[in-house]
């Protein structure tokens, strides 16, 4: 009994040190994922001041490019365009990777899954990984190919990755599932092949997201990592907690939410454009609707036509509005910095605001503000 | 840099000193064209054009164009070392943060 009671005793102490043990350990992964996520905004920050600089570069040759001679242009300068693309990029992927980054210190393993679905019509898509990249490309009618490259630090971690496309309802549904493992042990890179005009929803836990082609809405999402969407139609609804978002050629519709990173939007943006950084800059070019375009740092630049209740503002960059024939607006601009216009009907008040109606008015109201950066409305 | 222009000023009405107002007189020139580059700079970024910087200088936005453009383009590259020397030791912190993490996952 005396034997069984100290048993009991030392099972207890044991079981209150695994309870301590335990307890700094949760303490000790909260404070690295703290510290991660002050890093991330730190980094978000640079990335956007960088973006800056290189819009600075790009500015200081964009109205005198007739006198940029020969030797100028054969310095060991980078293009400024080509530089503020491959910033963009760079963020995206810098997080996109972050799964991959981890796991590159340590030799893994990997495989390939594939299934292949004949479909109907053009179905609704939905595509939902616990980790890892996603690309959806368009492909031949009727056929929905999944490519499902799997990683893993471990043989045992692979196997605990199951990879699934199940079609019901005129739904298919791609999922990829950690079935056993840790976190940030394995992830899967996805590659979906899906009929041309295939409505696409898309959800990753971390990594980047690509839309090639697919002509039709895009709803993405991703906890980390870039998202990139090229000919869509209707609605583009992009999020990612941390990265860059690009969409070009698309017609409709863009909601773009990012939590650090740069936004490009370009095509024929109707009736509506919603993008919102918390740091990094925002194109929008092809406007024709309302747009909302804020950033919490980094500059702006809008072109189109503008009409409805328009919102363009930063808290910290400069602001370049180019607007397009039909823009018949009421517009109340504001700037710490300098302010210019050349648009008939706006007029430009101690140098910080702008005010005025363009066209006659009617169509709507733009609001423009901007802290520690110029202001610029010109036509389009 | 206001205060090198003052410094620089002050000396240059040293008339005592003739040989030493004009080095100062030479410094103040070159304090002024600094400075010139810095307000183009600013004057750029708030939404401005060459052609009315050229005209703010009295000159052509050709000359406004070639005098300050260099200068400009220099300052922005300074900005961008600075900044990417920061985002180089952030990023390193960073890998060391994830390992550390992944580690103990």
């Amino acid at each position: 009994m005396e034997e069984r009671g100290e048993e009991g005793v030392s099972s207890a102490e044991d079981l209150a040190q695994r309870a301590r043990a335990l307890a700094e350990r949760a303490d000790e992964l909260s404070r690295q994922a703290a510290e991660g996520a002050a890093i991330e905004e730190e980094l978000s920050r640079l990335e956007a001041e960088l973006a800056a600089l290189d819009e600075e570069r790009a500015r200081l040759d964009a109205d005198v490019e007739d006198l940029v001679s020969e030797p100028e242009e054969a310095e060991s300068f980078r293009s400024p365009e080509s530089e503020f693309t491959v910033r963009l990029t760079s963020l995206g992927d810098r997080i996109a990777d972050l799964v991959g980054s981890v796991l590159s210190s340590v030799s893994g393993a990997h495989d390939v899954v594939e299934h292949t679905l004949q479909v109907g019509g053009s179905p609704v898509v939905e595509i939902d990984s616990f980790a890892g990249s996603v690309s959806v490309v368009a492909g031949e009618p009727g056929v929905v190919h999944v490519h499902a490259e799997r990683h893993a630090i471990s043989e045992s971690d692979l196997e605990g990755i199951a990879v699934t496309a199940v079609e019901k309802d005129g739904r298919v549904r791609v999922t990829t599932t950690k079935t056993v493992g840790r976190p940030l042990r394995s992830w899967v890179r996805l590659t979906v092949t899906l009929p041309p005009g295939t409505d696409t929803r898309i959800d990753t836990k971390g990594g980047s997201i690509n839309v090639d082609g697919t002509e039709a809405p895009v709803r993405a999402r991703t906890a980390g990592g870039s998202i990139r969407v090229i000919r869509s139609r209707g609605n583009a609804d992009v999020q990612t907690a941390g990265g860059s978002i690009r969409v070009e050629d698309h017609e409709g519709i863009v909601v773009a939410r990012t939590a650090g990173g740069s936004i490009r939007l370009e095509g024929s943006l109707t009736p509506e454009v919603d993008a919102e950084t918390v740091g990094g800059s925002i194109v929008v070019n092809g406007l024709d609707g309302r747009v909302k375009a804020v950033t919490k740092g980094g500059s702006i630049r809008a072109s189109g036509r503008i009409v409805g209740e328009s919102e363009i503002s930063t808290a910290g960059g400069s602001i370049v509005v180019m607007l397009h024939r039909g823009s018949r607006i009421t517009v109340d601009g504001s700037t710490t910095g300098g302010a210019a216009t050349d648009v008939d009907g706006l007029v430009v008040r101690e140098r910080r605001r702008i005010e005025g109606t363009v066209e006659g008015g009617g169509e709507g109201h733009l609001v423009v503000r901007t802290v520690g950066g110029g202001l610029r409305i010109s036509r389009g | 840099m206001t205060k090198r222009l003052h410094d620089a000023w002050a000396r240059t009405l040293d008339v005592d000193d003739p040989l030493a107002a004009l080095r100062a007189a030479r410094e103040l020139k070159e304090a002024l064209a600094d400075h010139e580059v810095a307000l183009a700079r600013a004057a750029l970024a708030a939404g401005e054009t060459w052609e009315s910087i050229g005209a703010a200088l009295g000159v052509s936005r050709q000359a406004a164009w070639e005098r300050l453009r260099r200068g400009i383009a220099e300052a922005i590259e300074v900005d961008r070392k600075r900044v990417e020397s920061e985002r180089e030791r952030l990023q390193e912190k960073r890998r060391t943060t994830w390992k550390s993490a992944a580690k103990k996952a």
